[in-house]
């Protein structure tokens, strides 16, 4: 067997894209930016079960098959452990085998990605200032997986890395990153944003700034755009060097 | 006709891929261990394991075909350790085998890691049937009645720790290294002497095994020269252990093979390498003129190959998983198979 | 009202913890968890095996170490036994063990000091001390009023001390 990654036409082509780091699972095929078709299942613990089956009734749905792809997209995390796994080692096993290229996106980012998409669909919150995004997942005992995106009329960018946090002090790090700034800030808190009400509400009051809070699912479609705006060579990954984004060292490594 | 099948096995601590033909002929065994790892943490560490396992799997995968020589369109299946074993890491394996079989189209064959030790012996090995296998790893030990291929009927096991797990729990109270095995073996090999200790036989008629009493038995022997602030000979130790436990295996063992007139006595798992073991097994059987097979060290210990091997049973009746196949920490082995 | 003192309960054979194990399986309901931590050979095991038993589990109930979390069907109550020994707070977090804490049956925790943040507020934990031989002896600590009210009612009996 030959392996070895070859560039296909970029400008048009099929791309598999997916996510597993929360409790859903999340599929989806793009044709270049636009989407074919995206399936979403609340998964829980049976990602390892059901990734399979679903890219397999997608591609289906799209009357694809699987050496039809041009390339993959996963969200290397950061979340669930286990979960995040599934999705890294389903897309770098697939794009290795059918010898295309694969992308690696921010579960997180993808997760900011899709609530701007939302909001400027619907025209929520849009008051001409920066907005700061901030994706929140449960990762328990008070902690989230987080990260602040900054979205801007015509792009965005991290400002503070992927990374487990307390909740507590995160918020207090937001305000002090607030306090900082020259310009005003729209801020908008997606994901688990229900079980740290408490913590945003704080944040509200010390800031005297209304936060904007979304409950929004995981959609591949957002790793898939996120994927498509880096199509250029350089950030095609390796697959055997595509690992998750796990944010922190195993315990048992760091107490060593 | 060639069958050729791609086995991935991640139940514990080895990512291994391996290309089998007609379930007896190895084209390539690629074994990745964490051992180095793990030593460090003295035991594996399910959470490190499953890591090494996504970072090594497709360059292991990639290996293995390199050696085979072959290509991926000469395959005729995909088999992967279904369980028992470390759901984490399992589940690594499993997706891995999955994308690479719908990437190309091939059938899934899902496989019990036991299934897979006992068979390794057909590896390098005719099997006559009926057989005995005495099956002993880190996780397990059983003694598995074979009547025809693919029928599998556990006539004993451990009623509390596994061989494997003794002998690391043994050499942790003497502050040896991990994985203790070896060196419970190899101290026990250069001693001159042992310290008594007991042998737990159970009930008369029973093939069940127990080990518990014998680790405590060594605790206390450990904690009574602590208190009397004695210098232990920790080989005596091992030796007195080592006997022990072969002496209870070996017996056991050699009582089934009689009692269900096998034909042949397999051994079969990690614990195989232990070199006390396989000497009393061969001095043993060879006056009693029982066939034993063992297989090489390296089809011993977890290995794609023996997975390849097991899998062939359920390429013959067709018997192919499908793609929502679950990882299972316990799978029973007497149904893993249909049997006509 | 949580407050936690200490019982006692002195066995000078396996038959004795033994019959600990049936009066503490006795009380049992879906949703306990009793944790069992102690030295290597204390009878962790052994005394998991004995309340297994009473719970009505005929299969052999053997160390969960090289898998973790062993999951059995007992009479009425299904038993999950686990050892995390080798666990770090985080995969222990990742095996989903809060689904088996607060779900519909019985958990014996061996080595729980390991993960003692995640455990549920209320358990009753057993410390075992080996004293040679058989003889163990069992320093008995509940947690939560329901626990509290067990060990009183084990008291009163004359089972501990």
């Amino acid at each position: 067997m030959k392996i070895g990654q070859t560039l296909n036409h970029l400008s048009n082509n099929f791309m598999l894209c997916m996510d597993t780091s929360t409790s859903d699972l999340t599929v989806a095929v793009l044709q270049n930016d636009q989407c074919l078709k995206e399936i979403r299942v609340k998964a829980e613990r049976s990602h390892s079960i059901q990734l399979i089956p679903c890219i397999q009734k997608l591609l289906s749905d799209v009357d694809l098959k699987m050496r039809d792809l041009n390339c993959i997209a996963a969200g290397q995390g950061p979340g669930s452990y286990t979960g995040v796994r599934i999705a890294v080692t389903v897309a770098k096993t697939l794009a290795w085998t059918l010898h295309i290229p694969l992308f690696g996106v921010s579960s997180l980012e993808g997760l900011s990605y899709g609530i701007n998409r939302e909001m400027k669909l619907n025209e929520l919150g849009s008051n001409g200032l920066d907005n700061w995004i901030i994706p929140i997942l449960n990762a328990r005992r008070g902690q989230v997986y987080t990260a602040l995106y900054e979205f801007k009329e015509n792009g965005h960018e991290n400002r503070l890395p992927d990374g487990i946090r307390l909740m507590e002090t995160w918020v207090q790090q937001i305000h002090e990153y607030l306090e900082s700034q020259s310009s005003s800030k729209q801020i908008t808190f997606v994901g688990d944003v229900e079980q740290f009400k408490a913590e945003i509400s704080r944040l509200e009051q010390v800031s005297g700034q209304k936060m904007n809070c979304y409950e929004k699912h995981m959609n591949a479609y957002d790793i898939g755009l996120l994927a498509f705006k880096q199509r250029d060579r350089s950030k095609i990954k390796e697959p055997h060097h595509f690992i998750p984004n796990y944010t922190q060292l195993a315990e048992a490594e760091k107490n060593l | 006709m060639t069958i050729t099948i791609l086995a991935v096995e991640t139940s514990c601590d080895e990512t291994s891929v391996s290309i089998v033909q007609n379930g007896k002929k190895v084209c390539s065994n690629v074994v990745s261990s964490q051992m180095e790892t793990h030593e460090k943490f003295g035991g594996v560490v399910p959470e490190i394991a499953s890591r090494k396992h996504v970072e090594t799997i497709t360059l292991i995968m990639e290996e293995a075909i390199k050696q085979a020589n072959i290509d991926a369109k000469d395959l005729s299946a995909v088999a992967v350790t279904q369980g028992p074993g470390l759901v984490g890491s399992l589940i690594v394996g499993m997706v891995a085998a999955k994308a690479f079989a719908c990437a190309l189209d091939l059938p899934l064959i899902g496989v019990h890691h036991i299934a897979g030790h006992i068979y390794a012996n057909q590896l390098v090995h005719d099997l006559e049937y009926p057989l005995m296998s005495l099956v002993v790893s880190g996780g397990h030990t059983e003694l598995v009645y074979m009547e025809a291929p693919g029928s599998f009927k556990i006539i004993g096991q451990t009623r509390d720790d596994a061989v494997g797990e003794a002998y690391d729990k043994v050499a942790r109270a003497l502050g040896l290294p991990y994985p203790g095995g070896p060196y419970v073996d190899k101290l026990a090999q250069e001693s001159d002497a042992e310290i008594k200790l007991p042998r737990a036989w159970l009930e008369a008629n029973s093939y069940d095994f127990s080990f518990s009493g014998l680790k405590s038995a060594v605790l206390s022997v450990v904690n009574q020269a602590k208190m009397k602030r004695e210098v232990l000979n920790k080989a005596h130790v091992a030796l007195g252990f080592q006997n022990s436990v072969i002496d209870v295996l070996v017996e056991k063992s050699l009582r089934a093979v009689r009692q269900f007139n096998a034909k042949q006595l397999l051994l079969a798992g990690g614990v195989a390498a232990n070199k006390g073991l396989r000497q009393a097994l061969q001095t043993r059987c060879e006056k009693e003129g029982i066939p034993l097979l063992i297989p090489p060290l390296d089809l011993c210990t977890d290995n794609a190959a023996m997975i390849g091997a097991a899998a062939f049973l359920k390429w013959e009746k067709q018997d192919f998983s499908s793609m929502d196949l679950k990882s299972e920490a316990r799978l029973p082995l007497e149904n893993w198979i249909t049997v006509d | 009202m949580n407050q936690a003192s200490s019982f006692r309960f002195h066995a000078l054979s396996e038959k004795d913890t033994k019959r600990l194990a049936h009066e503490i399986a006795k009380n049992v309901q879906a949703g306990n968890v009793i944790t069992l931590d102690g030295d290597l050979g204390a009878g962790k095991t052994t005394f998991s095996q004995a309340f297994a038993k009473e719970i009505g589990i005929t299969e052999i109930v053997n160390s969960p170490t090289f898998v973790l979390i062993k999951e059995y069907q007992g009479q009425e109550l299904p038993l999950y036994h686990m050892d995390v020994y080798r666990l770090s707070i985080e995969e222990a977090d990742e095996l989903g063990l809060d689904e088996y804490f607060y779900g519909n049956g019985v958990c014996l925790v061996e080595w729980s000091s390991k993960i003692t943040e995640l455990l549920p507020e209320h358990r009753l934990e057993l410390y075992i001390t080996h004293l040679g031989d058989q003889e163990r002896n069992f320093e008995i600590t509940p947690k939560g009023d329901i626990y509290i009210q067990w060990c009183e009612k084990l008291k009163n009996s004359g089972v501990i001390s």
